[in-house]
């Protein structure tokens, strides 16, 4: 396909954050909170782990490009194809991973830009390859979808255990109550 | 984990590189920026301008106490997490009458329903507090019938009241109780004040690692100059952690008669004194249990943090607000 066959289509209307779908992808509930500015306790340890790792992970070929709504890990030129890297601690994730990748992917399109991108899992030593596929474009903008209806809800999705609640730095947040004496 | 550093020597505060720099006569401290959450200042300490800026800038809040041991208030760096939806909902919460009488008669039931549980593993030991017992079980269900703040606070004080009248019971003749604040007029007011500040002040702590803004308060009135939402939290707390604090120390024998100075009309802690109770009150902070819903082991620190995120999910309409309990 040459530059001229791709379709331009304008923004969606206000853009979400490409984080955000990463977020969603791994915890609706996870994407509501952060999506309306209450972060998690600040002093979180994994929080540091991955703010470190963004900071040192492949460092000379780094480069950032900030678009509306997002600020892409990695970009660089190989032969002709622009190349979006994340770097990711734990391929755990990967379907929310994929997810935020393919939503970098298609903000490049709508600017009519064509990309391809790579999850990076360093510490796995592990590279993907990844295309924005016809298929991994309608789940990209489905999960659009879906996250923006979400973040109009008043209230968020309520918390259910899922094996990234763990892990995550909203943990004691989403399942302090106060237990009734036995 | 950054944690709260008491400073009760005289001397100068100031910055190097990422260092917090205590001169003092005898020796200098040098504090890493990243260890330290609060800096509790009871000597006479100087600092400028440039220093408050840097703890605004690491997210370092300073609380200063007087000479005689009195809170005087605490350096509250600007906001770092701000949520527009959490803070719209915390002020409506507040302007909403209804809602607002709601969360004050949660934190007033909250307040009584511990302080029955603390009666309760006293009478458990022998002592004789029936009667203030019978008047919690009487007050307590008034305070769902409450109509007003006002009406509230009166019923909290009529408790109080009673309860305080029981500690020459639960501690002997020498630590009978008759609250007296602006001074207090003997020892056991002196160390009340002091433990309540400390608790006042660590809870203005965690409210600075959430959403929630510490000037709106719901029993106790919001004054934009004043931070009234750790008041509204610590009369959860005052039983469990402050009140049991004291008895510790009373019945181990730990505080004595050289812990206090007499000035004019008041009684305030000496130094060590000051010291005595400040370690206390760390250890009970450290202490850690198994936190039933979390499955997950926590400190009291933390149990003030979660406290205040129960807060939060009520503000967002999640779930209502129940006070922690003590067990
Ligand atoms: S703790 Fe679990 S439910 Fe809560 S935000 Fe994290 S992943 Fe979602």
């Amino acid at each position: 396909m040459g530059d001229g066959d791709l379709p331009l289509e304008p923004p969606p209307e206000e853009p979400l954050t490409a984080t955000l779908m990463g977020y969603y992808g791994v915890c609706p509930r996870e994407a509501w909170l952060m999506g309306h500015a209450l972060e998690p306790y600040p002093d979180h340890e994994l929080l540091a782990l991955g703010r470190l790792l963004q900071e040192t992970a492949y460092r000379e070929e780094r480069k950032e490009v900030a678009l509306p709504g997002m600020r892409l890990d990695l970009l660089e030129r190989e032969g002709e194809a622009l190349v979006v890297a994340e770097v990711k601690r734990r391929s755990g994730q990967r379907e929310a991973h994929l997810l935020q990748l393919g939503y970098y992917l298609l903000a490049l399109k709508r600017l009519g830009l064509e990309a391809r991108g790579e999850l990076r899992y360093p510490e796995e030593r592990k590279v993907e390859r990844v295309e924005l596929t016809p298929d991994l474009e309608a789940r990209v903008r489905e999960a659009e979808e879906a996250l923006r209806a979400l973040l109009k809800a008043p209230t968020p999705p309520p918390a259910r255990r899922i094996p990234a609640c763990s892990g995550c730095a909203y943990f004691e947040f989403c399942f302090v109550e106060e237990v009734e004496d036995a | 984990m950054p944690k709260p550093v008491y400073v009760f020597s005289s001397g100068r505060l100031g910055r190097l590189a990422n260092t917090i720099v205590l001169e003092t006569e005898e020796r200098k401290r040098h504090l890493p920026v990243e260890q330290v959450s609060e800096l509790y200042l009871f000597g006479e300490v100087d600092l400028n301008k440039r220093f408050l800026e840097f703890a605004a800038q690491k997210g370092i809040l300073l609380h200063f106490f007087n000479r005689f041991g009195y809170y005087v208030g605490s350096f509250y760096p600007r906001e770092h997490l701000l949520s527009g939806y959490l803070t719209l909902r915390q002020a409506e919460h507040y302007l909403d009458p209804r809602r607002r009488l709601d969360l004050a008669r949660r934190f007033v039931a909250g307040g009584l329903e511990n302080l029955r549980r603390l009666l309760q593993k006293e009478a458990a030991k022998g002592k004789r507090v029936e009667g203030v017992l019978e008047l919690l079980e009487k007050l307590l269900p008034q305070v769902d019938e409450a109509q007003s703040v006002g009406e509230l606070m009166a019923l909290e004080g009529r408790a109080r009241e009673a309860y305080y009248g029981a500690w020459e019971e639960l501690l002997g003749q020498d630590w009978s109780l008759e609250r007296s604040r602006r001074p207090p007029k003997d020892p056991i007011n002196a160390l009340l004040s002091f433990g309540n500040s400390l608790l006042y002040t660590a809870l203005l702590a965690q409210i600075y690692q959430t959403h929630l803004d510490p000037r709106i308060g719901f029993l106790h009135e919001a004054n934009y100059r004043r931070h009234s939402l750790n008041l509204d939290v610590a009369e959860v707390f005052k039983p469990p952690l402050v009140d049991r604090l004291l008895f510790r120390l009373v019945r181990r024998g730990q505080v004595k008669a050289g812990h206090f100075l007499r000035e004019g009309e008041g009684v305030f802690l000496s130094e060590a004194g000051r010291r005595l109770v400040v370690e206390e009150w760390e250890k009970t902070l450290q202490a850690t249990y198994r936190h039933p819903s979390l499955r997950r082991s926590v400190s009291y620190r933390t149990t003030l943090r979660l406290e205040l995120y129960k807060l939060e999910k009520h503000l967002m309409g999640e779930t209502p607000y129940a006070p922690y309990r003590m067990r």
